[in-house]
């Protein structure tokens, strides 16, 4: 499945279930039963548009210093680092769609603002482009379902999964799924068929579902964070429940985090943004399902 | 700054000054004989052969030196005493010629003036992006910190000759020190550049026209030094303030200096006592040490390597490090102003030729604060005496309140204390092993466990809290803040992003919760400008032995 990448022995090639680039730097002790944290980069962290066009003509470029996070995110991710004691180094991955040939100017940009990660998967849009998959560039369904579920099985059971992402994309909805998935709700056919559904060519599709039928099945998923980047007042993530949480600013989502006892009162205070937290309003799912019914392929 | 007319002067008084002393029959003795002047050119000859032997012959001033020897040469069996004597005046005049530093008042203006706005648009602008954006570009002035005794610089420049004796760690100091200078206030420092910083074509412009007269390390001939000395000397007592690093090189180790070249030291007080003989309206001279703390230094990676190799008497004069490599000068400039990096610079007491502290009136103190009267130091019976031991031995006074100002004054970053901390669980780690032996053992393959590590910067601080409260060592804002909250995060932060920003390869890096020094050297050199302090119960690593700059005992 994975191969080491020759011009860098840190960082390995991995092929299925989708390329991708990753670099992994910690392993966790088997009995760790504290939260890992992950993040999107594009409008989760940084203030880019690997996304779009226009942002990834944009990047040869751009520079490290270059580089904006999103106000107010760099001093959260260094109290989730620090936990509440603020002496702590909790586990802090990063999964972007940003291609692996921008991975230095990321990592440099993550040096100079302190952000402290063990991990980081880069989707191999290269090789996407060489296998002529052309709508498979800017579609993250199954790239960001495969590096989770890669990373999933990297954890210790009990790990408690914190993510973070935004809503210019599918974020709360693919990780919606791999909550699902992780729990052994979403496996097998119905997972196949609901990333079909969302654009995935099958034959990724197929590699996700199969890598998802190894995963013990266990609720890993504790909240799902999204930065609200197009949509301040949270409209796209009322169809999800109260687990799912829109921040306008990553001032409010500090204060969201401290009063769950995930980062200390002083980390808190030096984030800045204003504003509150948005809870999905959908009714909880008797069986606990993340992913609202009619994103699913088929009825429960 | 000294006219073009002055410093014709100032040549011409060190060529008469320097042949008086030749020619001085007891000045002149050599074991226990008086040299004739016959033998003090043919030594002359054989310095200067010695090393034009070894320079390239293509070189053009090597050809017009060689013509130039070959013709003292050819004419100094036949020539009387008189004659010799002319022979002589040739060759300390074209010494003190080379020596001398121009001045140009419209390049120095235009220089303050432009220099460093351009300097940050080109540092800051190089992001193609930045250009085109027009962002507000950072300012020099914000990143080099002028701080410490500077209140009362002025008045005493109003009342005698300044001659400021920095740390000395890389060749940016002098141009470091310039911008100092200018920012407050003061006129601008003449100063003795090695030969090879001239090289470099921009930098050597600069030199030649802001007022930096040459030394040539090549020439070990003693009566170049004599000329050397007695320019520094007389320059000071035209009034020209100076500029001395008294360390006579950089710092290899990275250590700070705990001993000095005295030769450039002792001109103080022979202007002093020169300027009282001649009866100057104002005799003073005053001694500013002070210390340049870099986070990062820009030719460390060379300097640590000479000091390791022991190699530092045959380099003394290193003329392929990173200072002449541009690219290297623009990463660790946009180094400095991408991270927000800040160059510290801290004015020591000012000091008289003897060493004694001065107030703001420029009167010397005692050490209990009593007023004295340096003019007293030299006197006999009344009389103004000239004696070269006793002299000597207010050089060494001076020396030794210098050190102690560049002790208290030194500045201490967060890549200092990171380094010193993770080298020193390096070291208790390994205790069998010496020095080399524990610097070879150590590959990025090995790491540090962050908390270990953090725990041991806890303590370091503690402790460097302790001293700063003595008036022991300087904090610079990041270390302070964490010294002052036991919060050691930031100060790590800052010190990786140093480390892996500039040097080729990371001194440290940070590999999830461990940290792994991907260059040993480069850390040894970082630490040491903690060496010797005694922190953590840490031994004095670097030696004092030998030449070359900050080698501590």
């Amino acid at each position: 499945m994975a191969k080491r990448d020759d011009d860098d022995t840190e960082y390995e090639l991995i092929r299925s279930p989708f390329p991708m680039v990753r670099k992994l730097q910690r392993t966790l002790a088997p009995t760790y039963d504290g939260p890992a944290y992950i993040w999107d980069i594009d409008k989760t962290w940084l203030d880019t548009r690997i996304s779009q066009v226009k942002g990834m003509l944009k990047i040869p470029f751009e520079f490290a210093v270059d580089k904006r996070a999103l106000p107010g995110t760099t001093a959260l991710l260094h109290a989730l680092r620090e936990g509440p004691s603020g002496r702590e180094h909790r586990p802090l991955f990063f999964i972007t769609a940003s291609p692996p040939f921008i991975r230095k100017a990321i990592e440099r940009k993550m040096l100079i603002d302190g952000i402290e990660f063990d991990g980081i998967t880069y989707k191999d849009q290269l090789e996407v482009f060489r296998r002529r998959e052309f709508g498979s560039l800017r579609e993250h369904t199954a790239f960001k379902l495969g590096a989770l579920l890669l990373l999933a099985r990297a954890f210790p059971e009990q790990t408690r999964i914190y993510m973070f992402g935004d809503d210019a994309e599918r974020d709360a909805l693919i990780y919606s799924m791999f909550a699902d998935i992780c729990a052994g709700r979403l496996r097998g056919d119905r997972l196949i068929d609901t990333q079909v559904r969302l654009g995935v060519l099958r034959h990724y599709a197929q590699d996700v579902a199969t890598l998802a039928a190894d995963l013990p099945a266990r609720e890993r998923v504790h909240a799902i964070h999204i930065n609200l980047v197009r949509e301040p007042d949270g409209r796209r993530i009322l169809a999800y429940d109260p687990r799912v949480v829109g921040y306008p600013s990553a001032g409010a989502a500090a204060r969201l985090l401290c009063e769950r006892g995930l980062i200390s009162a002083r980390g808190r205070d030096r984030v800045e943004g204003a504003g509150e937290v948005v809870f999905g309003r959908a009714a909880a799912d008797p069986e606990g399902w993340w992913t609202p019914r009619d994103k699913l392929a088929c009825s429960r | 700054m000294l006219s073009v007319e002055q410093v014709a002067q100032v040549v011409s008084e060190v060529t008469g000054r320097i042949i008086e002393r030749v020619s001085a029959p007891t000045l002149g003795l050599q074991a226990g004989r008086a040299r004739s002047l016959a033998e003090t050119i043919n030594e002359t000859l054989w310095w200067e052969q010695d090393r034009l032997s070894k320079a390239d012959p293509t070189d053009e001033e090597t050809i017009a030196d060689k013509q130039f020897y070959a013709d003292i040469r050819r004419q100094l069996p036949r020539v009387s005493e008189a004659e010799q004597r002319r022979l002589l005046e040739r060759i300390v005049h074209r010494y003190a010629n080379e020596i001398a530093g121009r001045f140009s008042p419209t390049f120095y203006n235009l220089a303050a003036r432009v220099g460093p706005p351009m300097l940050s648009a080109l540092l800051t602008g190089l992001s193609p992006r930045r250009l085109l954006e027009r962002e507000t570009i950072p300012r020099l002035e914000q990143h080099v910190i002028i701080e410490g005794e500077i209140a009362n610089l002025g008045r005493l420049r109003e009342r005698g000759t300044l001659v400021v004796t920095p740390t000395h760690s890389s060749n940016l100091d002098s141009l470091v020190i310039g911008f100092a200078v200018h920012a407050l206030g003061l006129p601008p420092l003449t100063y003795g550049a090695g030969l090879n910083l001239f090289r470099n074509p921009i930098v050597g412009k600069f030199m030649h026209n802001l007022g930096a007269y040459t030394v040539d390390r090549r020439k070990r001939d003693p009566l170049y030094k004599q000329t050397l000395k007695a320019y520094a000397s007389v320059s000071l007592e035209f009034g020209q303030d100076n500029l001395f690093f008294p360390g006579g090189t950089r710092s290899r180790s990275g250590a700070i200096e705990r001993t000095l070249k005295k030769g450039l030291l002792g001109c103080s007080v022979s202007a002093y006592r020169n300027n009282l003989i001649r009866g100057r309206a104002k005799p003073d001279i005053y001694v500013v040490p002070c210390t340049i703390s870099y986070p990062l230094v820009l030719e460390a990676s060379t300097l640590i390597e000479d000091w390791l190799a022991e190699a530092g008497k045959s380099r003394y004069i290193i003329v392929d490090d990173e200072f002449s490599r541009w690219e290297r000068w623009l990463d660790f400039l946009r180094g400095i102003f991408s991270l927000d990096l800040k160059i510290h610079i801290r004015f020591g007491h000012a000091l008289d030729p003897f060493g004694n502290e001065v107030d703001g009136d420029g009167a010397s103190r005692d050490p209990r604060g009593r007023p004295i009267d340096p003019r007293g130091y030299l006197e006999v019976d009344g009389e103004l005496v000239e004696d070269p031991i006793r002299d000597a031995e207010y050089t060494r006074s001076l020396e030794q309140r210098i050190l102690r100002e560049f002790s208290t004054e030194n500045v201490v970053h967060p890549t200092h204390v990171l380094a010193f901390a993770c080298f020193e669980l390096l070291r208790r780690g390994r205790p069998e092993l010496d020095l080399y032996r524990l610097l070879g053992s150590v590959g990025p393959e090995q790491s540090l466990a962050m908390p270990e590590v953090e725990r041991e910067i806890v303590a370091l601080l503690d402790e460097l809290d302790q001293r700063t409260r003595a008036d022991q060592i300087r904090l610079s804002t990041v270390v302070g803040e964490a010294a002052a909250r036991a919060e050691v995060a930031e100060l790590v932060r800052a010190a990786l992003r140093s480390f892996g920003t500039y040097h080729a390869k990371a001194v440290v890096e940070r590999r999830g919760v461990r940290l792994h020094v991907c260059d040993a050297k480069l850390l040894f050199y970082y630490r040491n400008h903690l060496d010797g302090y005694g922190l953590r119960g840490a031994p004095t690593l670097v030696s004092s032995i030998g030449s070359g700059g900050a080698r501590h005992g």
